[in-house]
């Protein structure tokens, strides 16, 4: 009897706070799809200075924007891009610029990993530096250089990036989805621009 | 109970100064006022919540899964406090990151759970988790002012110490918390005359 009062006690709060926790996440769910609305579009052109409006691109498996600038000449465009990271998935997004042929900034959409360790990928000057100024020319319809990681401090060449010391499994996954998703959509976006 | 049971937590029990509980957030996101706002407000709401219920369902909870009760309590509160930030603010939701979710284990709610909660009637417990929960509020606000006033020279994101101020970037990093929690500490010990 007793133990049938625990289940019950325990099964019947469990019950009450996944209702109350419906109730809220309803509530919420279209302001919060708002803010990140928001959020992505203020996000775009940050990662593409100079850029002054956005438009989406009409794109299968990927979230894509063209950005212009004030003249309505194309500034470049900004790419969605999801990896694997220490925690969870790390959403980012990054710029491309097809006349000077680089990623022009990477700015993180979302991520758990650890405060004051993996979160360095938001905030590490150097780190920061790499990504918004890496090479990829392209080259027969082919990035000429895949993006790199290498150790910290050995960056040779404008397609690698140094890792982040202090978390550096989070710095890879971010190279390992730059580097996969601009091989993939660099070469397209640059077609896109110069047909 | 008196208005003791509310004015405890602001000054003579404070939760930060005096039990020095809950130093994950205290030292983390304390670099601005606005996060230290923010978090202290989280957590106020959160305390306040979780005691109500528990003081109201102290006699239906067997003893044996009070515990087990008490965290189920405080995480729907918490993941209620996290979907409302994020309607907020992303930027704020970004900000205090992982410390929302931490909240379920911050001490200091299950110890007043525990403590004072299932112990006492619902008006007490609501007057202990205020108290409690301003005092934890409070205690941010003093690091994050002072970590934000010299680690940016502004207060509430406003400029304060002019645009000639060399910000010491070291207050608000890691290290900057735990100077200046040892700062407030010495100058409180130093008030009630027990410091040199």
């Amino acid at each position: 009897m007793t133990s049938l009062r625990l289940v019950g006690v325990l099964t019947g709060l469990g019950v009450a706070c996944a209702l109350i926790l419906t109730l809220v996440a309803q509530t919420t769910a279209p302001r919060i799809a708002a803010n990140h609305a928001a959020y992505l579009q203020k996000a775009v052109l940050q990662v593409v200075p100079g850029g002054v409006t956005q438009e989406p691109l009409e794109w299968e498996g990927v979230q894509a924007f063209e950005v212009r600038n004030a003249g309505n000449e194309l500034q470049g465009y900004a790419v969605v891009c999801e990896t694997r990271g220490f925690q969870d998935v790390i959403a980012f997004i990054y710029g491309y610029d097809p006349n000077r042929e680089s990623v022009t900034g990477m700015k993180v959409l979302s991520s758990r990993e650890t405060p004051g360790l993996g979160d360095k990928i938001e905030k590490d000057a150097i780190f920061l530096e790499h990504v918004s100024n890496i090479a990829v020319p392209v080259e027969n319809d082919a990035l000429v250089h895949q993006v790199e990681f290498v150790k910290p401090g050995q960056r040779l060449h404008e397609w690698q990036v140094d890792a982040i010391s202090g978390a550096t499994i989070s710095s890879r996954a971010v190279v390992k989805g730059l580097s996969d998703s601009t091989a993939l959509w660099v070469p397209q976006l640059k077609k896109r621009r110069s047909p | 109970m008196t208005a003791d049971t509310f004015s405890k937590g602001l000054w003579r029990e404070n939760p930060v100064f005096v039990q020095v509980l809950g130093m994950c957030p205290v030292l983390a996101v304390t670099n601005t006022a606005i996060n230290s706002m923010a978090m202290g407000l989280a957590t106020l709401f959160v305390l306040v919540m979780s005691s109500t219920l528990v003081s109201l369902l102290r006699h239906l909870i067997p003893k044996q899964v009070r515990i087990a009760s008490f965290i189920l309590i405080i995480a729907t509160f918490v993941t209620a406090v996290d979907y409302v930030i994020q309607a907020i603010s992303v930027e704020l939701h970004k900000a205090l990151g992982a410390f929302i979710s931490l909240i379920v284990v911050n001490c200091i709610i299950l110890g007043r759970a525990e403590a004072f909660a299932s112990k006492n009637g619902v008006l007490d417990a609501m007057k202990d988790a205020l108290g409690m929960g301003l005092g934890f509020t409070f205690g941010l606000l003093c690091l994050g002012g002072v970590r934000e006033l010299f680690g940016s020279g502004s207060l509430f994101g406003w400029h304060v110490l002019g645009p000639h101020f060399e910000p010491w970037v070291l207050m608000v990093l890691p290290p900057g918390g735990f100077f200046t929690l040892a700062g407030w500490l010495w100058l409180i010990e130093l008030r009630k005359g027990r410091a040199t």
